[in-house]
């Protein structure tokens, strides 16, 4: 029974197992890993339905009678090759081996404590993935996986009944494999530790842990799951999309994510957010985030600035009314944002336009809401990067360029006004001479408080995923700047993604709300605003 | 030390249901001997070109003699600009008007002196800005007026940006008001007249006397209702609407003055009897200070604007409207946005700016008029005087 074999030890395989005549031993079936088909199906309706259909040939993955060899454990070459800048660097295929497929699979059709309590059986095929290297080779989530794949209880049972992952085998390991399905108990102790929970953790954890490392798949993920909520969730036609994987291996876990939205209005298909009344008021969205070019999916389903019908009289169209800054170059174009900060600064101009934010032309004008993520640039905790120190640096100087002036800056009292020249001194001081004993905020916070400092009355939304009290806290003083809306944290999804995304939603109209509010009364003060400031 | 002054006319009038316009200029002198050359130059040269308009202070001084002496000292002159065209001819009375325009424009150049215009439209009104019991009393008392002429005095001394800044001169400034007199008369009903002058006078102090209307035929109450000295108290609340800037400058004067045009004196000329011209001529000037020559410029200022006979476009009109205001409450919304700026002025920055709210949402609200012009220019920089607390209760409130 060969499917789609295109490797080497797949074919080589198949003719021991089955055969010339591929008559020989029905019940088990090889599947070829590495072939894209089967990847596909695997990870696209091998793990919500139980069933795949490979080369004409249905295969039922919950029948006991057949067991199943994945061979390979890579995914296949180019399904996750990424066009978009943002999203070069993050290590998707680690998880989506063999092996964490095969934990999802457990994961999804293992009854559940609760089900065994009540005296549930497994009854699904043994499947072992064949992995042509040896474990130690293994990385990341694969190799945790593996572990326990590979763990016995007290009596020498698997840990995980009927699931292997079989590393650099010999024929005679996977052979043995084979024949121990007779003498294989599905059943474990009482006492042993429930497995599905433990894959399940292992899986989720992965995915969602590691959010100081910025290129980590955590970043990404809620963008990718929000996306679809917004997006047109009807069926796509054609290769499938990076997060139509993400997804499966999310609902794995328990997590009703899908590709079906959460309705919102009444109107079926196409979700958006914003009603045409606040696409009016809110006018034009300015995206400055280093993961902008993902976000942009999502803020463009949920804003509704899609297509080229003019907006009203602005002169732009719905797509022109949100801008991504840096979207060819966002390290290029973070680096030079503090020297056209100044270049505003200088040139006596009032509100800060679109143009001189993204330094290009822009038909945004001066009116627009700024969403701005908290982290634009990537290292690790604690480790300054190459790109980081000059903009801080520059930053700083530009600070307080910003202080030392005479422009109003209303949110500044004395005491607030002295502490921040401190903590913009601090920035400038290399690093470990900060000559401060005090506890200052974090420096991620300067950019949007010197960014309400220059123009009071442009609305910045903190388009971030932190909770963290000491990233929130220095913005309040400050009355232009929104800190209710949260990137999702998918981390603590307890309470299932359908509420996770009406909370979303209510925080994220409430933040454009806000925005609104704050335009309002930009576009009242506008005619009053003086030509020529003095600095 | 500077001086300014400011003398003031009006046209038409609101209580009788038409617009009224209180139009004026504002001389603006380096100091006080540069501001009295000009007006002796000023009124020399129209003198001598047979352009003056009527008594003021050069043809009847205000130097403490009795009024019977100064009356019979006063000469009219051979050749006057009477107060319409004799001929009917108004083209060429306009003509004429700005010839006396030309003459101030010139002599005022060469004394260093700016003139700026002014005008504001009332729109036709039958709000009670004055409530008393009786309706006939509330129109004799023609406070509507008085509060006209303080929404004008407050535009000029704090809106006005060659005015305000003349009068905040670090060497000082001087300032006078010039007002016209005004008397109003009310229909009174048969048999009431007694009753009601004598109210007039019990109860607002107010010297009525009866007469009959001329067009009507019918009685009415007539009384001055402002005399020469209520300037004092007109200058005094305009300045007090504005109690959070500080006054710099000192008043030198405040008055009300009857514009008499050498018409009127011709006709009391012309009585036979020499003991009642005499007495006329005292009783017309016993009752004013006499203006300057350059108030009577005004008087045909106001009249020109308010009936579209003077172009604010022609030079030197257009100079001096430039430096001043041209303003309409009647269709342009200027009464609304004076309360916007005044609430402004007095720390009430949130109520400023939502008033201006409400003038921008009206739907014939125009952002290019005259009007919205002039009060952007005075609300220019209010970005910069907000604080924190109004900018969060406006990002609240604002709707």
């Amino acid at each position: 029974m060969p499917t789609q074999l295109e490797t080497a030890p797949a074919k080589a395989l198949d003719a021991i197992l089955h055969g010339p005549s591929k008559t020989s031993n029905p019940g088990v079936i090889l599947l070829d890993y590495r072939n894209k088909d089967t990847f596909t199906a695997l990870w696209l309706h091998g793990l919500s339905s139980g069933n795949v259909t490979i080369d004409g040939q249905q295969i039922d993955l919950t029948d006991p009678t057949k067991q199943i060899l994945i061979i390979g454990n890579d995914p296949v070459d180019g399904v996750f090759d990424a066009k978009i800048p943002a999203l070069v660097g993050i290590n998707f295929r680690s998880h989506f081996t063999a092996t964490s497929w095969l934990a999802a699979w457990k994961v999804k059709f293992s009854p559940s404590a609760k089900e065994k309590e009540q005296g549930a059986k497994e009854s699904l095929a043994r499947i072992a993935v064949i992995d042509p290297r040896e474990s130690r080779h293994a990385q990341g989530v694969a190799r945790a996986l593996q572990s326990f794949f590979g763990s016995k209880d007290a009596d020498r049972r698997s840990l995980v009944p009927g699931a292997a992952v079989l590393n650099g085998p010999s024929l005679g390991g996977i052979s043995e494999w084979l024949n121990a399905a007779h003498n294989e108990r599905r059943t474990l102790a009482k006492d042993a530790p429930h497995l599905r929970d433990l894959l399940k953790s292992t899986i989720w954890n992965e995915l969602t842990s590691d959010r100081e490392q910025h290129h980590a798949l955590s970043n990404v993920l809620g963008a990718f799951l929000l996306s679809a909520q917004v997006g047109n969730g009807g069926g796509r036609s054609g290769v499938p999309w990076i997060q139509d994987y993400l997804v499966a291996l999310v609902r794995a876990c328990g997590i009703e994510v899908g590709m079906d939205q959460v309705r919102l209005n009444e109107q079926q298909g196409f979700q958006q957010w914003l009603t045409p009344a606040q696409q009016e008021t809110t006018g034009a969205v300015l995206l400055l985030d280093d993961m902008g070019g993902i976000w942009e999916y999502f803020l463009r389903g949920a804003t509704g600035f899609v297509g080229k019908t003019p907006l009203g009289l602005t002169g732009r169209s719905y797509r022109e009314s949100l801008a991504v800054f840096g979207r060819e170059n966002f390290t290029a174009a973070i680096q030079a944002l503090p020297t056209r900060l100044a270049a505003h600064f200088d040139s006596r101009a009032g509100h800060l336009s679109a143009t001189a934010l993204l330094g290009a032309e822009s038909k945004i004008g001066d009116d627009f809401v700024l969403l701005l993520d908290l982290r634009l640039f990537s290292h690790t905790k604690g480790q300054a990067g190459e790109t980081e120190r000059p903009f801080f640096t520059n930053l700083a100087d530009f600070g307080l360029k910003l202080l030392d002036s005479r422009r109003s800056q209303p949110w500044l009292d004395e005491e607030s006004r002295q502490a921040m020249r401190l903590e913009l001194e601090s920035l400038k001081a290399p690093a470990g001479c900060t000559g401060s004993s005090l506890s200052l905020p974090p420096p991620e916070t300067v950019l949007p408080r010197l960014l309400s400092l220059l123009d009071p009355t442009l609305p910045i939304v903190i388009f971030s995923s932190t909770h963290r009290t000491e990233l929130i806290e220095p913005f309040r003083d400050y009355g232009n700047i929104i800190t209710g809306f949260h990137k999702p944290v998918l981390g603590g999804l307890s309470e299932g993604w359908e509420l996770a995304v009406r909370e979303m939603h209510r925080d994220f109209l409430d933040a454009v709300d806000r925005a609104a509010a704050i335009l309002r009364v930009r576009q009242l003060l506008s005619p009053f605003q003086k030509n020529l400031l003095l600095n | 030390m500077k001086t300014v002054e400011i003398l003031i006319d009006e046209s038409g009038d609101i209580r009788r249901r038409r617009p009224m316009n209180i139009t004026g200029l504002a001389v603006i002198a380096p100091s006080v001997e540069a501001r009295d050359a000009f007006h002796a130059t000023y009124v020399a040269e129209l003198d001598a070109a047979g352009l003056t308009a009527g008594i003021c202070d050069h043809f009847a001084p205000n130097d403490g003699r009795q009024p019977l002496d100064i009356a019979e000292a006063v000469q009219m002159p051979r050749q006057f600009i009477p107060k319409r065209p004799t001929d009917g001819n108004w083209q060429q009375f306009w003509l004429t008007i700005q010839q006396v325009a030309d003459t101030a424009h010139r002599v005022a150049g060469q004394a260093g002196i700016n003139i700026v215009a002014f005008s504001l439209q009332f729109p036709p009104t039958t709000e009670r800005r004055w409530g008393t019991p009786d309706a006939t009393i509330d129109q004799l008392l023609d406070r509507p007026y008085s509060e006209c002429l303080k929404d004008v005095l407050e535009l000029l001394i704090y809106e006005t940006p060659q005015i305000s800044t003349a009068l905040r001169a670090t060497e000082g400034c001087l300032l006078s008001v010039d007002l016209p007199t005004r008397t109003f008369g009310a229909p009174v009903g048969h048999g009431e007249m007694p009753a009601k002058l004598a109210d007039a006078w019990g109860h607002w102090g107010l010297k009525a006397r009866a007469e009959t209307n001329r067009d009507t035929g019918q009685p009415e109450i007539v009384a001055g209702t402002l005399d020469p000295a209520d300037a004092i108290e007109i200058l005094t609340t305009a300045l007090n609407r504005r109690p959070a800037e500080p006054i710099s400058f000192q008043v030198e004067r405040a008055r009300c003055c009857r514009l008499i045009n050498w018409p009127q004196w011709e006709q009391i000329e012309a009585v036979p009897d020499p003991n009642r011209k005499r007495n006329r001529r005292f009783w017309t000037i016993e009752n004013s200070p006499r203006p300057k020559q350059i108030h009577f410029l005004v008087d045909f200022l106001s009249n020109g604007i308010f009936n579209e006979s003077i172009r604010p476009n022609v030079d030197p009109y257009r100079i001096w409207f430039d430096r001043g205001f041209l303003l309409s409450s009647a269709t342009e919304q200027a009464g609304e946005w004076l309360v916007a700026v005044r609430a402004f002025a007095n720390s009430d920055r949130v109520g400023a700016i939502k008033a201006v709210q409400t003038i921008r949402s009206a739907p014939h609200h125009a952002e290019r008029s005259k009007t919205t012009q002039f009060f952007r220019r005075c609300a220019t920089g209010w970005p910069d005087e907000l604080k924190a607390a109004d900018l969060q209760r406006l990002f609240a409130e604002v709707r």
